[in-house]
């Protein structure tokens, strides 16, 4: 029998679906034009002279700007990753790595400059900061442009600020002790390429014992074309402390490649818990190339939220490092992989201390050739007796020319350990549609329900705003395309 | 001759050092397996030490070699050109460039009525390569025993093709017992068309160092594709394994059985994909995989891939991974079993259904003993 490997082209959908898709996108597509007299950017490229430029406009200690330029050099050594999806489409001297609107961080909405304000209100970010959260970050292409936190919080003694005040004000020691030293400059291109460039971002500090009850929240918009956003999120969430941050990031689509390279750390002492939740949702011409990573001291506990819905190519793997005994770490993740899209994604679990558990359970989807992998490594290390892992993935092809693989790693190095994996990969069954057709709901709308089912684990762990946007997100990808 | 085997179809992270294998093995002064062959039926047909390239003519004209595939939505697949794709890939094949090679037909609608062993024996000391393609033609019926075995340390590597024609079967056993710090690979390509069926149970047990690779192509629609393999990883030894079922066919059926236990010191890989290749409608494929962990400073690696390309099909990976519960011990030495027994009970149950699977009595016999050997403790019983 002959090879009949087939070279198949992605079909496009009619064009009336792609307009809807793209009228209904507006949501999350609008722009605002970049003007000199609003926005300074910087030359496009990747020079020792544009990293010190950087340091220059962001007035850092000089420290860090022997940091920037010794990631400068590793970034130039590290070669690009050779096992993910293809990112040669990203050319680094059309990006420029600097963007800020010409305004200070605001502690008031009404002063943050009009159309940036619009920006926001268009994604709800004001309205969710009254209804429903602590606090609120909002950084619009390479700086923040506005920071608040709700006073009670603030007088129990939590800390939530802008980077930039907290590296050089109070806090610069305590920054200086964790800037990337979970993730270090060599771990990987992109982690060194951060280190050179990174701006913006937010940094937190749960003291001991504190409970802030409601979630923290910073928002990222990259507005600016051909730009890339890096910034970085420290968290520091002391003994016994709990803390719920959200995350969550747009930008509108350009026909040119846009990058984020942004670097999370997450500190969780003894027995404090943090749950970090991520809804992101990029226009689909950026290269998200993102690093998280959460150290685990005794006790504690890291859940991880994550929806991945916008990029043209992700790379996102959140890692916890459970390095105290008895600590904890969750992730549950649901990826959706729609047209021209290669989305990426995963998590890995470090078990180091003894006793200590983790749980991954993930929900691929993909559609209209999107491209959907699900890589994960767990790592059970010889100190790590007693160890228990569990790692459940799902894949939901809605096509057939579309792709869905599942990558998952485990390493075990101890006896004392109990690891238990299970994948399937398979499609929405018919006799589902049938059923729901036949109680008179549409095909589309049944297919629709039947994917946000399978992706409830996901929004059934976020507030009920976020699950509403993850649902909202579903359904203009089911209908799109 | 340092080669890379195993690689993974697709790669991950360089750092777990999972995409591909390093197989040292010297290929000067190789000499030839004592092989005996047991119940030949008359109606096969047997070609014993074909030329290396009179064996190559014969893989290159079933017309199964790979080509690079199309880049389909965003995957870069890992090709090498291979006349026959194997689960160790085109190093293996340039490794075996100079061994002589068997060819094994089953005529048309030839259902021999036992099993064929291939025994090989490899003297101590020595080093030996061994081909084997196996054709099973047109609604023939068949069943091959491959037993490899030394009684003291020696190094031996087998490659065997499995060529199944249209409603061709094959029930294809293998397994190894070499012996001291033996050094063993077997790396199987098999091809299967409409209906055909492949049952492969394997067991390795023995030798330090082991390398297996498969890789079977359900080319033809309506295939049944089954394999169940077993081994003990004794103190310090190394087993790498790479298994690739690929669905290219409609509505076949493929499922892989990986049961093992690694003892103080032992190192395992496992990979193992279903491959589900467009157009393959219709097709379910399954693999699972325990290991029982049973002595410290284990290394278990595995990373099950399931590779999808097609909608309507179903694909499902399972894994186990860990030690004797604390219950199950308090519940065996409340009954009289000690931990050594107690695991030796555990080992043995997780390979009985490979190890029933032996058409041989007297191989299953060793087996038997082999495993009561490992476990046994000073005072026991004979």
């Amino acid at each position: 029998m002959k090879n009949e490997y087939r070279k198949d082209t992605p079909v496009d959908g009619d064009e009336g679906r792609i307009l809807l898709d793209e009228a209904e996108r507006a949501l999350y597509d609008f722009r605002d034009e970049e003007s000199e007299e609003h926005f300074y950017r910087m030359e496009e490229g990747l020079t020792p002279e544009i990293v010190r430029q950087i340091s220059r406009e962001k007035h850092d200690p000089d420290w860090m700007l022997a940091f920037r330029l010794k990631s400068l050099e590793i970034y130039h050594q590290i070669p690009v990753p050779d096992w993910g999806p293809p990112i040669d489409g990203l050319d680094m001297d059309k990006i420029s790595s600097y963007v800020r609107p010409k305004t200070d961080m605001q502690q008031s909405w009404d002063d943050v400059p009009e159309d940036i304000k619009n920006a926001f209100e268009k994604l709800g970010i004001p309205k969710a900061e009254r209804e429903s959260l602590a606090g609120v970050g909002a950084q619009y292409d390479s700086e923040l442009v506005y920071h608040n936190v709700r006073e009670d919080v603030a007088k129990s003694g939590v800390v939530y600020t802008d980077m930039e005040s907290a590296l050089t004000g109070e806090y610069a020691e305590m920054v200086r002790t964790h800037f990337m030293k979970l993730v270090p400059p060599t771990d990987h291109k992109f982690a060194a390429l951060h280190g050179a460039v990174w701006s913006g971002g937010s940094f937190v500090y749960v003291p001991k014992g504190v409970h802030v009850e409601i979630p923290l929240q910073s928002y990222f918009r990259l507005n600016a074309k051909g730009a890339g956003q890096f910034e970085h999120t420290l968290i520091l969430v002391d003994e016994g402390a709990d803390l719920h941050f959200i995350e969550g990031c747009s930008a509108p689509k350009y026909n040119v490649a846009n990058l984020h390279a942004g670097c999370v750390e997450l500190y969780v002492a003894k027995n404090a818990r943090l749950r970090y939740s991520t809804i992101e949702n990029w226009s689909k011409n950026m290269y998200n190339l993102n690093t998280k990573r959460a150290l685990v001291e005794e006790g504690g506990t890291i859940e991880w939220v994550s929806g991945s819905f916008g990029s043209h190519e992700s790379y996102l793997y959140p890692t916890s490092v459970l390095k105290g005994d008895g600590s904890h770490a969750e992730f549950t993740g649901v990826t959706f992989a729609g047209k021209g899209q290669n989305l990426d994604t995963g998590a890995k679990m470090i078990h180091i201390g003894k006793n200590t558990s983790s749980f991954i359970d993930t929900k691929s989807i993909c559609k209209s050739g999107g491209v959907s992998t699900y890589r994960s490594s767990v790592e059970i290390r010889r100190s790590a007796e007693g160890a228990k892992a569990s790692v459940n993935c799902g894949s939901l092809m809605l096509d057939a020319i579309s792709r869905s693989d599942t990558v998952p790693a485990i390493d075990v190095r101890t006896r004392r350990a109990d690891v238990g994996h299970e994948a399937k990969i398979g499609r929405i069954s018919d006799e589902a549609v049938f059923y729901l057709m036949s109680r008179g709901i549409p095909e589309s709308e049944a297919r629709a329900m039947i994917v946000s089912g399978f992706a409830s684990p996901v929004s059934k762990e976020l507030p009920l705003e976020y699950a509403a946007e993850m649902n909202n997100l579903i359904k203009l990808e089911m209908e799109g395309g | 001759m340092t080669c890379q085997v195993n690689h993974l179809p697709v790669l991950t992270w360089n750092a777990l050092k999972l995409n591909a294998a390093s197989m040292d093995f010297d290929p000067a002064d190789l000499t030839s397996p004592t092989l005996t062959v047991n119940h030949f039926y008359g109606d096969a047909e047997r070609e014993e030490d074909l030329s290396p390239d009179a064996f190559e003519a014969r893989l290159a004209a079933l017309g199964t070699a790979n080509e690079e595939e199309a880049v389909v939505a965003g995957k870069f697949p890992i090709y090498a050109e291979q006349a026959f794709p194997t689960g160790m890939g085109a190093d293996a094949d340039r490794l075996m460039r100079n061994a002589p090679g068997t060819v094994l037909t089953f005529p048309e609608n030839c259902k021999p009525p036992k099993h064929i062993t291939f025994r090989y024996t490899i003297p101590a000391g020595a080093s030996c390569l061994s081909r084997l393609l196996i054709t099973v033609k047109r609604g023939a019926d068949a069943s091959v025993l491959l037993y490899a075995a030394s009684e003291d340390t020696a190094a031996f590597g087998m490659q065997t093709y499995v060529y199944l024609e249209e409603g061709a079967s094959l029930r294809l056993t293998a397994v190894q017992r070499m012996a001291g710090d033996s050094f063993f690979f077997h790396d199987i390509g098999g091809w299967g068309e409409d209906k055909s069926s492949l049952s492969l149970a394997k067991l390795d047990l023995g030798a330090k160092t082991v390398y297996e690779g498969l890789n079977h192509t359900q080319a033809g629609d309506e295939c049944v594709f089954s394999a169940d393999l077993g081994y003990l990883g004794l103190r310090g030894s190394k087993t790498d394994i790479n298994y690739n079922d690929v669905f290219r066919g409609r509505r076949a059926d493929g499922k892989m059985l990986f049961k093992g236990a690694l003892l103080d010191g032992a190192e395992k890989t496992f990979r193992g994909t279903i491959d589900f290749r467009r157009a393959a409608t219709g097709c379910t494929g399954d693999e699972q995989e325990d290991v029982i962990l049973l002595g410290d400073d284990v290394v278990n690696k595995t990373i099950p891939l399931i590779l999808g390309e097609e909608e309507d099909v179903e694909g499902r990976h399972a894994s186990s991974i860990g030690s004797l519960s604390d219950d199950m011990l308090f519940y065996m030495q409340t009954r009289g079993i000690d931990r050594v027994h107690a695991e030796e009970l555990m080992v043995r149950a997780s390979l009985a259904g490979i190890a029933d699977k032996i058409p041989s009595d007297d191989i299953r016999c060793g087996v038997n003993t082999y495993l009561a050997d490992v476990f046994k403790v000073e005072g026991d019983e004979p």
